[in-house]
């Protein structure tokens, strides 16, 4: 056995290896201040969680990465079990479930690759999509990602994990590592092994448009922080599936582009809303507000993640969402039958709405977190809490501003050499931002009319005169929207989720065979009896 | 042949009695049934249309016996289902003693 064609290190490999450090080195200085009890568990598994992530990346061989991938779902499962409370375990054991089942789906579409090249190893040839067995081969990796990622129909362990796992470790894997390996496996597929045709890549577009969509109404209306970062967590996960499903290589560049955007973002989000939660115990937006004057770094941070996952420019979501928009009418361009195009342009357009309202979102979480009136008093949070958030605002701002000289050359190296279509210039426009803000600052100090008095912003509702505006019930009129009310009412009652649709399937079925099991011996007898029956029928006929 | 069908049936109906019934009693009757159309069916295997009993002497040709070993088979069958009985309905009659009842449903205190 040769061992050196079993591991890959190639720039895609390296790139990703390099964002692992950085989190796992960030979330652990995070958590020396945050985990109180139970700390030797948690790192141990922390680190055997980033062991098992190298050992994906860097292995090029099926076998390999399907071990170190199941031993991925392991740490998820003891890291949001931590604590063995009733909740965490019961959303510990359905993240477990539904990544466990997909590990399943990933062996077999592993093993029909296996069949169809007949090689060990992911990179060495591609597969040309051309059968159903192929196509089922690319379907059934790629379902793996999307459990990993978050991606609908699979996403619904990440709304119930966010809220209930202690907070460093969704921080560290819902938002940030499983989201790498994810979607560096579906690029490394995608990339290397193989073709994709015109269904796999609609597919990938039309589960990218609809989980944009999708999650980011749901988000809408959550009246939890940590909840509502969950549910952007799956939006974005939209945005990069889109870009990875144009298969040119702007398009997969702006997917891994933005799943490194994400990670370094939705990572800082996470970190202040659990800065928050730790000084003032509660996570609910109807119990806090006015934090920014008792927590200045965390509200400037938020600001800037917040802004980032909007896509407001400069900061780095804008730029990768920006390479989104592009791959996606550069691959519109390229088809040449009309009903493809209009499917192309309705996802466009739906990341468009998305990005509209993942911004009129956070608008929601900034107001009444951390503006208005205060409800709780609070200190702001010692260094280490604030160390991480603080580098990764940084790192928000340094791959918005300065994206096409550090981060975009590795990306190119990884990827290949794309041309952008559209064109923007960071710098320069950062430029004109900070100019225009200057400006407006000296127009404001020399003007003669101070202020201007305005209406209070309701985020569009009405405004009952005799009560305060209450900010986090801002949106709550589109759930009392007649066909949207209904939607929102079964995806409370889990009707879209497919793990609680599975589940009452199972339960029905499991009732039939509770009947059978009366725990009387003749009747195992009698089962026994048919069953051999049965196989001397089949064997000796 | 169709003998061989009815030693079928009467085994059917003891594995019938062995799987359906709930008495304790019944089930043992239905396992001596059992042995019962077993040992027909291996005497029945053995039989020959007017053939002699199976004795050897110097005058006599052996072609038109009957064949001995299904019926010493049979023999100790007997005797092992006899001892099996015995032991069957000893130990019904210590459940007996222990839960007040034949019922097998009833008897479900078997652990420790």
């Amino acid at each position: 056995m040769d061992f050196r064609n079993m591991f890959i290190f190639d720039p895609l490999s390296k790139l990703i290896g390099v964002f692992i450090v950085l989190f796992t080195v960030l979330i652990s200085i995070y958590s020396a201040k945050f985990i109180k009890h139970r700390k030797i568990t948690y790192y141990i598994w922390v680190l055997l969680t980033a062991l098992a992530s190298f050992g994906v990346i860097f292995s090029d061989n099926l076998i390999l990465i399907t071990i170190f991938w199941g031993f991925l779902g392991l740490s998820l499962f003891k890291l949001i079990n931590l604590y063995d409370d009733e909740k965490a375990s019961a959303i510990a054991k359905k993240t477990f479930i539904i990544i466990g089942a997909t590990d399943g789906f990933l062996l077999f579409g592993f093993l029909l690759y296996h069949f169809l090249t007949s090689s060990m190893s992911l990179s060495a040839n591609k597969l040309i999509i051309n059968n159903n067995l192929s196509f089922i081969s690319f379907i059934f990796i790629a379902m793996a990602c999307f459990a990993k990622a978050g991606c609908m129909p699979l996403h619904t362990w990440i709304p119930e994990t966010a809220k209930n796992a202690p907070l460093p470790v969704v921080a560290y894997l819902p938002a940030s590592l499983d989201k790498l390996l994810g979607i560096y496996l579906l690029v490394r597929i995608v990339k290397d092994s193989f073709f994709l045709d015109v269904t796999a890549k609609f597919t990938l577009i039309i589960i990218g448009a609809i989980t944009v969509i999708c999650a980011v109404m749901m988000a809408l209306i959550q009246h939890d922080i940590k909840k509502l970062l969950g549910y952007h967590a799956i939006s974005q996960v939209g945005y990069m599936v889109l870009g990875i499903g144009c298969a040119t290589p702007l398009g997969i560049a702006a997917g891994l582009f933005h799943m490194i955007n994400h990670a370094i973002y939705k990572c800082c989000l996470f970190l202040d809303a659990g800065n928050v939660e730790n000084e003032t115990g509660t996570s609910e937006l109807h119990n806090l507000g006015g934090l920014a004057r008792y927590m200045p770094i965390t509200f400037i941070t938020f600001m800037v993640a917040a802004f980032s996952i909007s896509g407001v420019p400069p900061f780095n979501g804008f730029v990768s969402k920006w390479m989104i928009y592009q791959g996606l009418s550069d691959f519109m361009n390229s088809l040449s039958s009309y009903p493809l195009k209009i499917i192309v342009a309705l996802s466009l357009l739906s990341a468009l709405v998305g990005s509209g309202l993942t911004l009129a979102s956070f608008l929601k979480v900034i107001s009444s977190v951390f503006l208005g009136n205060a409800r709780k008093h609070a200190k702001e949070s010692s260094f280490a809490l604030l160390l991480p958030v603080i580098i990764l605002a940084l790192l928000c701002i340094i791959f918005g501003v300065f994206a096409y000289s550090t981060i975009l050359k590795f990306i190119t190296q990884a990827i290949g050499s794309f041309n952008m279509v559209g064109l923007w210039q960071p710098v320069g426009a950062t430029a004109l931002i900070a100019i225009s803000i200057v400006i407006g600052l000296i127009v404001f100090k020399f003007s003669s009319q101070k202020l201007r008095v305005s209406d209070t912003y309701t985020g569009g509702e009405e405004l009952n005169p005799k009560e305060e505006a209450k900010i986090e019930d801002f949106y709550a009129t589109i759930s009392e929207i007649p066909f949207l009310k209904k939607i929102y009412s079964l995806a409370e009652a889990k009707v879209f989720d497919i793990y609680e649709e599975l589940k009452r399937i199972i339960f029905v079925l499991s009732n039939v065979l509770k009947r059978l099991h009366n725990g009387i011996l003749p009747t195992y007898l009698t089962w026994c009896l048919i069953g051999i029956m049965g196989l001397f029928f089949v064997f000796f006929r | 042949m169709s003998t061989y069908f009815l030693c079928l049936i009467l085994f059917c109906v003891g594995l019938y009695a062995i799987l359906r019934k709930r008495n304790i009693i019944k089930m043992i009757i239905g396992i001596v049934i059992c042995e019962y159309a077993i040992n027909l069916f291996l005497i029945l295997f053995g039989y020959k249309m007017n053939g002699r009993s199976p004795l050897y002497s110097p005058d006599q040709q052996i072609l038109d016996m009957v064949d001995p070993l299904p019926q010493a088979m049979a023999m100790t069958a007997i005797v092992i289902s006899l001892a099996t009985t015995a032991l069957l309905v000893g130990i019904a009659i210590r459940i007996y003693e222990k839960y007040g009842t034949f019922d097998i449903t009833k008897i479900n205190k078997l652990k420790g």
